[in-house]
């Protein structure tokens, strides 16, 4: 669909797991995509950033954006990028623009966990994140679906049909995944165990929003978003409803950055 | 004794910033600040346990490779327990000619004063009967009177960042600071005076940045501060061992020269090895008003169980005051880079867009 004056704003976010990318005119998201990621981070910026304009007649390449904001851990990487800004800005901005009413979000994406309180004008009010390790983020799920031989979207729906929860105490990977293991020699029902993991990752990120402070609305966002055995997890242990967004929650993230981008265009034109 | 150490003044190696160096000086030696030289770990953890504290172990692996071969001594310090281990460890494994263990107390009285002074007293005596040398009350009045004098220069320093646009960057500060540990004093006097003399820029440079304070421990490398730097951010002042705390505070020559040194050393801004964190923290209040502070960095070395017991009241001590905080946690070589990255550049624009609306 073409845009009203030829100009477009896009926000690529390049995660570890995955690449995001928005592209909005004046007043709407005209296209999104999001790709696995590739080994290089920039080639991924590259592939996902073309995938997103394939879908917009006459734009033909990254060249022809108004203004690009990279984001994510690869927001260095980002070719043509004018600017680059932190994902936690970016998702408070993404979200903010979704619904203004949410002020908490929990970000759980393929290494990070970040929590992260908001201002009423969508900037960062509070936020705390993860520590080195990778417990309690998608990577973690990723490898539990393995012991499970399952893949990752039928891992997310295994503990829904649990009538109980079986502990997972570790909080390291490695040592949560030997305790997996002998519960499962043990016979004990998969589905309760599967159970017990989304408990863990919901703890740890209950433990990270408790340090931002946790008012309502909430919402979930980055790729663990589309867990829903995790979402009732965390419904569960915030004693809280998830907010649900009109927008894919995993492309936050890359919203935010492209509409930082129609800002900063805005401000330079002006 | 081997005839090269009669030559070149001998070093003496010292840790923690509650060792006097005036000591040291008035021996005739060079104060040499031990504080870890490793940029990357290889076999620490061969020796101790991944939970213990990222500087100990630097310092350690540090001994381990030959990198403190050249002192003549050391003096360690019960400031902390990391510091007592380390002492034994380095007794066995290292074995410099000579190692010393200093006790600190906790109290900050007379009878803190006096029970320190007695310690001293024992390390100059032993320094006298180790090296020869006789550690005359002149001479200590005379370290007393060359340290002060460094003091003085580098707080000129401190003092200076107390205007906008800022003089000097904070990763040169840390990075003259660190120098002023590591290198003979006599070739750091005309490194800080050209500091010192160094033109301060009067226009204002860009957009004005956050200005930022850096408390805790954050280490030898400038990682932080350029982290910091490259996000559009100043830091403004650190207030840590090896910054502002470490030079506030004159000797006070008296009728006891001992004494004085005892008085200066347990006097100075306490880190947080000493009790008294409520007292901490009005001192923290009030440099954040005097450098107009807009946000605070509190970075703890992993496992540094004072620096981060502590953060637990600085942090909600500082956003009851609107300030924001950012704590960061650090294995001393800052190498992970790229998750400090993303939190100190959300950090920033944090700060920024709280600026704005202000």
């Amino acid at each position: 669909m073409p845009s009203s004056n030829g100009r477009y704003y896009a926000g690529c976010d390049i995660g570890s797991t995955t690449g995001k990318a928005v592209i909005l005119d004046e007043n709407r998201i005209v296209a999104s995509a999001i790709i696995p990621a590739e080994i290089d981070p920039e080639q991924t910026a590259r592939k996902v950033l073309s995938k997103a304009c394939e879908k917009i007649n006459g734009l033909n390449g990254t060249n022809d954006f108004a203004y690009l904001v990279g984001t994510g851990y690869g927001r260095n990487e980002v070719p043509f990028a004018n600017d680059n800004v932190s994902e936690i800005s970016c998702h408070a901005l993404g979200v903010h623009s979704c619904d203004p009413s949410i002020k908490t979000i929990v970000d759980i994406g393929g290494q990070d966990v970040k929590g992260i309180s908001i201002n009423e004008d969508g900037s960062i009010l509070e936020f705390a994140m993860n520590d080195k390790c990778a417990a309690g983020t998608g990577r973690f799920l990723e490898m539990m679906s393995k012991i499970f031989r399952m893949d990752l979207e039928a891992f997310s729906n295994l503990s829904l049909e649990a009538r109980n929860v079986i502990p997972v105490t570790s909080q390291c990977s490695v040592f949560a995944e030997t305790e997996v293991i002998s519960l499962l020699s043990k016979r004990r029902p998969p589905s309760e165990i599967a159970a017990g993991i989304q408990a863990s990752v919901a703890k740890r990120s209950y433990t990270l929003l408790k340090r931002v402070g946790i008012r309502p609305k909430l919402t979930v966002t980055g790729g663990c978003s589309k867990n829903k055995g995790l979402l009732v997890a965390l419904q569960k242990r915030l004693r809280m409803d998830i907010a649900p967004l009109p927008v894919d929650p995993q492309l936050m993230g890359a919203l935010g950055a492209a509409i930082m981008a129609r800002k900063k265009a805005g401000s330079i034109t002006q | 004794m081997n005839e090269q150490l009669t030559i070149a003044p001998r070093r003496i190696g010292w840790f923690c910033s509650y060792v006097p160096e005036e000591i040291i000086l008035a021996a005739g030696c060079e104060p040499v600040r031990l504080e870890g030289r490793v940029e990357r770990f290889q076999e620490i953890d061969s020796y101790l346990h991944a939970n213990l504290c990222f500087t100990i172990r630097n310092i350690f692996e540090s001994g381990l490779r030959k990198q403190y071969d050249d002192l003549d001594a050391v003096i360690f310090a019960n400031s902390c327990d990391g510091m007592r281990r380390l002492y034994e460890l380095w007794s066995h494994y290292i074995q410099t000619p000579a190692a010393y263990f200093l006790e600190i107390p906790k109290n900050r009285d007379e009878n803190g004063i006096s029970f320190f002074s007695s310690q001293l007293l024992n390390l100059k005596n032993q320094l006298e009967e180790d090296f020869a040398v006789s550690i005359t009350a002149e001479r200590l009045v005379q370290a007393g009177l060359q340290m002060n004098e460094r003091r003085g220069k580098m707080l000129e320093l401190f003092e200076r960042q107390k205007a906008s646009p800022l003089p000097y960057k904070g990763s040169e500060l840390h990075t003259l600071a660190i120098q002023e540990g590591r290198l003979p004093k006599r070739d750091m006097y005309p490194e800080i005076q050209s500091v010192l003399e160094k033109p301060v820029p009067v226009q204002p440079v860009g957009k004005a940045a956050p200005r930022l304070l850096v408390s805790g421990n954050e280490g030898t490398t400038p990682t932080l501060f350029r982290l910091i730097e490259n996000s559009n951010a100043d830091v403004v002042l650190f207030d840590t061992c090896r910054g502002l705390n470490h030079y506030t505070g004159m000797v006070s020559m008296g009728n006891d020269p001992i004494q004085s040194i005892a008085r200066r050393y347990l006097f100075k801004p306490a880190c947080a090895r000493m009790p008294g964190s409520a007292q901490r923290m009005e001192r923290l209040a009030a440099l954040i008003d005097e450098y107009a502070i807009d946000g605070v960095v509190y970075s703890g070395v992993q496992f540094c169980d004072y620096t981060l017991f502590e953060s637990a009241l600085i942090e909600p001590f500082l956003k009851a005051r609107s300030l924001p905080v950012l704590v960061v946690e650090n294995d001393y070589i800052w190498s992970n880079t790229e998750q400090i990255r993303t939190r100190i550049e959300a950090f920033v624009e944090m700060t920024q867009n709280k600026r704005r609306t202000a």
